[in-house]
């Protein structure tokens, strides 16, 4: 009984040892290791004037992936600028429901209408911010976001 | 050494001189590299016309605005400037009913005492139809109108500025009620920081010899259709 014991409980720990390597080579591949360090509190989602969710980078950092959508509550854009942006991202035309672009122009929404943007890639995103720093203001443990965005700015890609 | 000798040599030594001047010319002014030591310059003030409908008001711009989102405001009863960001397309901006607005500024007077951000997560934010309060702004002879300086909200050109308290940097409240900065050259260190950093590009580089205008004021049409009805 307590061999099967000690194997489970190595098993249980082997996994948990795998997921945290996982965890920390992506952390480590994006070139934002000190990104693991955030803990989440969210104060700096009520600090861009854009909606933009700095804590999307985060994920985005911590994942290594720059095409993770995070929300972006009040950028505004044509149509057909979003779809060629993605077409999967999430828009709401004035106050109809929010649908991916795509769908939107499927619906019969003029691809020159102005759309709000409710969700989209991490690295668009980033092309939008207007590096204002405040959410580098708000973070109670001061990390450098904007950093993490900058990056993402250059060519959509996590270069560390 | 004979005298022919040192001739040649000054005019070796001339000609690298000569060389090297147009080398730094060439490599500051064809390839555009930044050094530090130019001086920082300030977009002229977008003009805009208005055109109010029933179910839009259009802003027609004077020039292609310095990046593509530009920051329409009016001043509520309160003398708060309530901002929303929208894109410019074809330098003419639209605001339609139920836009809500993106941000607001409490004033004292023409100070600056905060700003708060009104959407603060999807779906739980204090909403302005912006539509409404730039026509009861029109209506009621309030201010409102256009900026390109996301000023309060972004204040990285007095946060980099090593001689911010000198007043090189201002940001000031102009009488149509927007935020534009100013640059007092006198005093300015040339450190470069405000035009590298200002993402929204109402500074940017300038020199001594001449004034390097961005490419979007060389597009300028050239007189603005009318000032703002402020």
């Amino acid at each position: 009984m307590k061999k099967n014991l000690l194997k489970v409980n190595t098993c249980c720990y082997l996994i948990i040892a795998a997921y945290l390597l996982i965890t920390v080579s992506n952390a480590v591949r994006s070139g934002f290791p000190w990104a693991m360090t955030c803990y989440s509190c969210l104060l700096c989602r009520q600090s861009c004037p854009l909606g933009i969710d700095p804590h999307g980078f985060i994920s985005a950092a911590n994942t290594d992936d720059p095409n993770l959508y995070v929300t972006a509550s009040n950028i505004r854009i044509h149509l057909n600028q979003a779809i060629e942006i993605d077409p999967d991202m999430q828009v709401r035309f004035r106050n109809q429901p929010v649908v991916k672009a795509k769908t939107a122009l499927a619906q019969g929404v003029e691809p020159e209408a102005e759309v709000t943007v409710l969700k989209m890639h991490a690295k668009d995103a980033a092309s939008f911010c207007p590096l204002c720093g405040n959410c580098n203001k708000a973070c109670p443990i001061t990390l450098p976001l904007m950093k993490i965005i900058e990056d993402l700015k250059d060519d959509g890609e996590f270069n560390g | 050494m004979d005298k022919n000798s040192q001739t040649r040599a000054g005019i070796y030594l001339l000609l690298v001189s000569v060389a090297i001047t147009i080398a730094i010319y060439l490599i500051q002014t064809q390839l555009g590299w930044d050094f530090k030591g130019t001086y920082p310059g300030v977009v002229p003030l977008i003009q805009a016309e208005y055109t109010f409908e029933a179910d839009k008001i259009t802003i027609q711009l004077s020039r292609q605005s310095s990046v593509p989102q530009i920051v329409v405001f009016a001043y509520d009863d309160q003398n708060r400037q309530v901002v929303i960001m929208k894109p410019v397309y074809d330098k003419r901006v639209e605001v339609f009913p139920g836009d809500s607005a993106d941000y607001l500024v409490n004033m004292d007077g023409t100070k600056v005492k905060d700003f708060e951000i009104l959407k603060k997560t999807t779906g739980l934010e204090s909403q302005i139809d912006m539509f409404n309060l730039i026509r009861a702004a029109h209506q009621s002879g309030k201010k409102y109108g256009i900026q390109e300086c996301l000023y309060p909200v972004c204040t990285i050109c007095l946060d980099v500025c090593p001689v911010v308290d000198n007043g090189v940097v201002q940001v000031n409240t102009e009488e149509d009620g927007r935020f534009h900065p100013k640059i007092t050259i006198g005093g300015c260190p040339r450190c470069g920081m405000c035009f590298e950093l200002c993402r929204m590009k109402v500074i940017y580089k300038s020199n001594l010899r001449q004034t390097v205008r961005p490419e979007y004021l060389e597009e300028d049409t050239g007189t603005p259709s009318s000032s703002n009805n402020n």
